[in-house]
């Protein structure tokens, strides 16, 4: 499964240092709008679908510390998600990869 | 990396980092061969390499990105059209006087910001800018037309490719200059500390003042991002400048007088945007009015601060370009300041419009009681719909847009993707 993260510069690398060690495949890029707010990091990660039950709770950790900024799972994207949201999220990705409604 | 990781790698990368429902493609320069020769030049002349993107169906914005496949800029359609509408009420506004000369400019700062709340997820706020708007009905300025053509058509070549060749190079800049964060606010530029520059007004007051603008400064502005900033312009202003002399064979004062000039209007677009930003940050809480007055002024001190950099450097720049010794760039030093004074009446309006629109707007996002959402107090106002609707056709929407369907989509954090293919 494919999923995009939008994170704080500061922590943006032990965010990908996590995930690798999780399996997961990460390529990222530092993002700079022109404004005056700060720089952030996106993410691009690659996960086994039978891994990411690892990765959501590195996630809900990064959420609940305010790290990140931007979620993508499937055809979905949050800005700011909450844990709740993300909690949703996996389990109508999960539900789809086994063909349920 | 594998293949499906990196199968459309720098697409995947634009379509996450722009806000939806924005698309995009490879920029052809709205068609125009010059700007893409300069771009082509920049690469070429600094071994940056580079890919440019354009966006649209979204208010103005720029994005850089670092992917490893190569760096991308992203520009919306959007800010070529509004830094052309600046320079276009730069041109017109000392021909007013009176409330006109309040009011042309207070209207048409509102309608920018009002694009920009749009962009910050703020559309209930965006409609108080529009709310606020002095009523200059019947009043021919010409400075609006939400058609991208029309606009880039409604001022000379010279200094239409100017704004656009400066707002690229300023970009590709900060490839050439990352941020630094090692760097604070007595790093030297051309000589001078960036301190200097920001304490200068002080320092020819005699009531003084200097240390606390010193302090004020250290505590409240981000030294590396502005020196990132200020980097970017002399960057933009020296590529603009040699290549409307030398390839654009116009004589080195006019070229540097436009370069300049085109600075000006980059640096006053990015302040109203960072202001929204601001004002947005205001509205939803996590920020209070007191911090909120703090980096107004914190944005003023670096906004007059990069002006002061860029009017030296144009000096050098200037003497360069005429074969001359750039030590002996003193002697350039009223030219570039008479380039400068021909604006002073547009400036100073435009200043104090910016500084009454965003104490109004300030306001209406800390008021106790906010107006309902934007389907209620659309649904009764035909104008106001009218007006966003032609906002959203200078975004780049198709005429069949629906205002309030995009204004609902665009507030949302909660996006269903579309697809964006590029084109």
């Amino acid at each position: 499964m494919q999923l995009a993260l939008e994170v704080d510069k500061d922590i943006a690398d032990d965010i990908e240092g996590s995930l690798r060690q999780a399996g997961a495949e990460v390529a990222s890029a530092s993002k700079r709008n022109l404004d005056g707010a700060l720089e952030t990091v996106i993410q691009l990660v690659e996960i086994a679908t039978t891994t990411g039950a690892t990765i959501v709770p590195l996630l809900l950790s990064w959420i609940t510390r305010k790290k990140v900024r931007k979620i993508r799972i499937g055809d979905i994207e949050i800005e700011n998600p909450t844990e709740e949201q993300v909690e949703q999220l996996w389990e109508r990705y999960l539900r789809q990869d086994r063909g349920e409604p | 990396m594998s293949p499906s990781l990196s199968d459309g790698f720098t697409e995947r990368f634009i379509s996450f980092a722009l806000a939806q429902p924005a698309k995009f493609g490879r920029e052809n320069f709205a068609g125009d061969p010059i700007v893409e020769i300069f771009v082509n030049t920049v690469r070429v002349s600094f071994s940056i390499e580079v890919d440019v993107y354009v966006a649209w169906e979204c208010p103005p914005d720029v994005v850089i990105l670092t992917p490893p496949s190569g760096n991308v800029l992203i520009r919306s359609e959007r800010l070529d059209t509004l830094l052309v509408e600046f320079h276009r009420l730069r041109e017109i506004l000392p021909t007013f006087g009176g409330e006109l000369a309040r009011e042309v400019p207070t209207a048409q700062i509102y309608r920018w910001m009002a694009e920009f709340l749009i962009g910050y997820r703020n559309s209930s706020l965006a409609l108080d800018a529009l709310e606020l708007r002095p009523d200059l009905t019947g009043l021919q300025l010409g400075i609006w037309n939400p058609f991208r053509d029309e606009t880039l058509a409604s001022i000379p070549q010279a200094p239409r490719i100017a704004l656009q060749c400066f707002s690229m190079a300023h970009e590709i800049g900060h490839l050439r200059y990352p941020d630094d964060r090692s760097l604070d606010l007595y790093y030297e530029i051309d000589g001078l500390s960036v301190m200097s520059h920001l304490d200068y007004d002080a320092r020819q007051n005699p009531d003084g003042g200097v240390e606390a603008i010193r302090k004020f400064a250290t505590h409240f502005i981000d030294a590396p991002q502005l020196i990132s900033e200020m980097r970017a312009d002399l960057f933009a202003l020296e590529c603009v400048g040699e290549f409307l002399s030398e390839t654009g064979s116009l004589a080195p004062e006019t070229a540097v007088a436009l370069a300049l000039s085109a600075c000006e209007a980059l640096i006053f677009v990015y302040h109203c945007k960072e202001i929204c930003r601001l004002i947005a940050q205001l509205a939803s809480g996590s920020m209070e009015r007191v911090d909120y007055d703090r980096m107004r002024l914190a944005d003023q001190i670096a906004w007059v601060g990069r002006a002061r950099a860029i009017g030296r450097r144009a000096g050098l720049l200037l003497a360069r370009l005429e074969g001359g010794d750039e030590r002996n760039f003193a002697r350039n030093v009223p030219r570039i300041d008479a380039i400068i004074r021909r604006d002073e009446t547009a400036r100073l309006l435009l200043e104090q419009a910016m500084g009454m629109c965003a104490e109004a707007l300030a306001d209406a996002a800390t008021a106790g009681l906010r107006p309902p959402g934007h389907d209620e107090r659309l649904r009764d106002k035909a104008d106001l719909r009218l007006e966003l609707f032609y906002i959203l056709i200078a975004f780049g929407c198709p005429g069949g847009v629906d205002v309030i369907d995009y204004l609902r989509n665009a507030d949302s954090s909660f996006h269903r993707l579309e697809d964006r293919t590029t084109s």
